[in-house]
C-alpha cells in the first residue's frame, strides 16, 4: 500500500519528458517549460538532501547550465533525468566546497527542519514521523549512501544511471542504496515505536 | 508487536521495527519532494533557455558526458566488436607463429637435401603441387626439375652423405632412403663405391678430401672405387634407373622426410 503512492519518481512520465526535451532542442520554449516541470521536483528533492536549504539556489544555477547545454544532450526522458542530475550534483558539490571554505551558520540545521510540510501523507503508520525528521535522517547518512538513496528514490534513476551520475560502479551504488535504506528503516522504525507506543496502546484500550 | 498489530488497527499494519523499503522510500519522497514548481524559478530557467537558444547554443557539439542514449546497447556493441577483433588478432598471431615454426624448420632440412630448398616458401609443405606454379617459369609440373625440388642425382648424393655419416654405426638411415640407395648402387655391396663416385663427381674441383676420408672408413676404398670406375656403363645405367625410381619415390616420401 505504501509503495502504491509514489513508487519511483519520474519514470511514469519519461515518454512525455523525452518528447518535450526533443521539442525543446528544436527551440520550443514551451516544451522546455514542460520538461522543467517534470524534472524540477525530483531534482530539487535530491538537492535538498545534499545541500538542505540552499537547494533552490543550487537548482537555479543548475538550470542555467541545463538551458545553456541542452543542445548537447542526447537521450530519452530517463537519460534527461540522469543528465540533469549530474549537472545539479556538480553545482551542489561546488556549493558544498564553497561552504567548507567559509563555514555555514549554525542556523542552517534549524532552517532545514523548518521546511514546509509534505503535501500529502500516504500511510497512517508513518504519519507520526515528521518528514522534516526523515530529511534530517537522510542527511545524516554517509554521503555515498545518502546520494545513492536520493538518486534512486527521489530522482527515480535506475541503477546504472545512478552509478553514472555518481561516477561509480553500479554494484557499489546498489550496495550503498541498500545500506542507506536499511539504516533509515531501522532508525525510523525504532523511533516510530518509541514515539507511538503509548498512544497506540492507549487507543487500543 | 503481534498484539499491537491486532489491536492497533490502521496504525499497526506492517513491521514497525524495520520498516519496509517501500515505506522508507515513500517517506523520503514525501519529505523531499513538493509537487508543483516555483513559477519564478521556472521563468528564470525558461529565460535562460531562450537566451541560449537565440545565441545558437542548441547547435553545440555533444560531449561524451552529454550522451545518455541507451548505454547498455552501445556498450554491448563495442564489447562484441572488441571480442571479435581480439579473436581475429589471436588467430592471426597463431597463424604467424605456426608459419614461423615451419619456416624455422625447413632450412635445416634443406641443407641435407639441397641448398635450393632454403628458398622454398614456408607454406610449401601444405601444398606441394603449388610449388611449380610459384616460380613462374615452369607452369606445368613434370616438365623439368623445378628449382624447389632437388634433382634425383642430388637426392642420391644426399643419401650418400647420410650414409657416410651414419651408415657405419648401423642402419640408422631411414629405411626408404637406404633401400633407394642400394637400388641405385645395384646392390648393397656396391653402395660405398657408388657413393664415392657420386660424391666425387660434383666436388671434383674442390679436391674431395672429405670423400677420401669417408671412403677410408670402409677399409677397401681403392678396390671398390676401382670397380665402380671400371664399370662406367653399368653404374650409369644403374644411376639412371635408380634416379628414375628415386624421383618417383622422392615425391611420395617427401612429406615423411619433412616430419623427421
Amino acid at each position: 500500500m505504501g509503495q502504491g503512492t509514489e513508487p519511483r519518481r519520474g519514470q511514469a512520465y519519461d515518454g512525455e519528458l523525452g518528447a518535450a526535451v526533443a521539442r525543446a532542442q528544436q527551440g520550443d520554449e514551451a516544451a522546455f517549460a514542460v520538461a522543467y516541470r517534470f524534472v524540477q521536483p525530483g531534482l530539487l528533492g535530491y538537492l535538498r538532501g545534499l545541500v538542505g536549504d540552499d537547494a533552490e539556489d543550487v537548482a537555479s544555477d543548475a538550470w542555467l547550465e541545463i538551458a545553456r547545454d541542452l543542445g548537447r544532450f542526447r537521450g530519452d526522458g530517463a537519460g534527461f533525468r540522469g543528465w540533469t542530475a549530474t549537472i545539479a550534483r556538480h553545482r551542489a558539490l561546488d556549493h558544498l566546497r564553497r561552504q567548507r571554505v567559509r563555514p555555514r551558520s549554525s542556523a542552517l540545521e534549524q532552517d532545514v527542519l523548518d521546511l514546509p510540510g509534505p503535501q500529502s501523507t500516504h500511510d497512517q503508520a508513518l504519519e507520526a514521523i515528521s518528514t522534516e525528521h526523515a530529511l534530517e535522517l537522510v542527511r545524516g547518512l554517509p554521503r555515498d549512501q545518502a546520494e545513492a538513496v536520493l538518486l534512486r528514490v527521489v530522482v527515480g534513476l535506475d541503477g546504472p544511471a545512478a552509478a553514472r551520475v555518481l561516477g561509480k560502479r553500479p554494484g557499489a551504488v546498489r550496495t550503498a542504496a541498500y545500506r542507506g535504506l536499511k539504516r533509515l528503516a531501522g532508525q525510523l522504525g525504532a523511533e516510530s515505536v518509541t514515539d507511538e507506543a503509548p498512544r497506540t496502546l492507549g487507543e487500543s484500550t | 508487536m503481534g498484539e499491537r498489530q491486532s489491536d492497533g488497527g490502521l496504525s499497526g499494519r506492517g513491521s514497525r521495527h524495520a520498516l519496509l523499503d517501500a515505506d522508507v522510500e515513500a517517506l523520503i519522497v514525501a519529505s523531499l519532494i513538493r509537487d508543483g514548481v516555483d513559477a519564478e524559478a521556472e521563468q528564470r530557467a525558461v529565460t535562460a533557455f531562450r537566451a541560449a537558444r537565440d545565441a545558437g547554443a542548441l547547435r553545440t557539439r555533444t560531449r561524451r558526458r552529454d550522451d545518455w542514449r541507451a548505454r547498455e546497447r552501445r556498450h554491448l556493441g563495442r564489447s562484441l566488436k572488441t571480442t571479435l577483433s581480439v579473436l581475429l588478432a589471436s588467430l592471426t598471431l597463431g597463424g604467424v607463429a605456426v608459419a614461423a615454426i615451419g619456416a624455422a624448420g625447413s632450412p635445416e632440412e634443406g641443407t641435407n637435401n639441397a641448398p635450393e630448398r632454403k628458398s622454398a616458401p614456408s607454406s610449401a609443405p601444405r601444398d606441394p603441387s603449388e610449388q611449380p606454379s610459384r616460380d613462374g617459369h615452369s607452369p606445368t609440373p613434370g616438365t623439368g626439375p623445378s628449382p624447389d625440388r632437388p634433382s634425383p642425382a642430388q637426392d642420391t648424393e644426399a643419401h650418400c652423405r647420410a650414409y657416410d655419416q651414419v651408415g657405419r654405426r648401423g642402419k640408422a638411415m631411414e629405411a626408404t632412403s637406404w633401400q633407394r640407395l642400394v637400388a641405385a648402387a645395384g646392390g648393397e655391396r656396391y653402395v660405398t663405391a657408388y657413393c664415392a663416385e657420386q660424391l666425387d663427381e660434383p666436388e671434383r674441383g674442390s679436391g674431395g678430401s672429405g670423400n677420401g676420408g669417408s671412403a677410408k672408413g670402409d677399409g677397401t676404398p681403392a678396390a671398390r672405387s676401382g670397380t665402380g670406375n671400371a664399370s662406367d656403363n653399368g653404374s650409369d645405367k644403374g644411376s639412371n634407373s635408380g634416379s628414375d625410381k628415386s624421383r618417383s619415390e622422392s615425391k611420395r616420401s617427401q612429406p615423411n622426410g619433412r616430419h623427421q
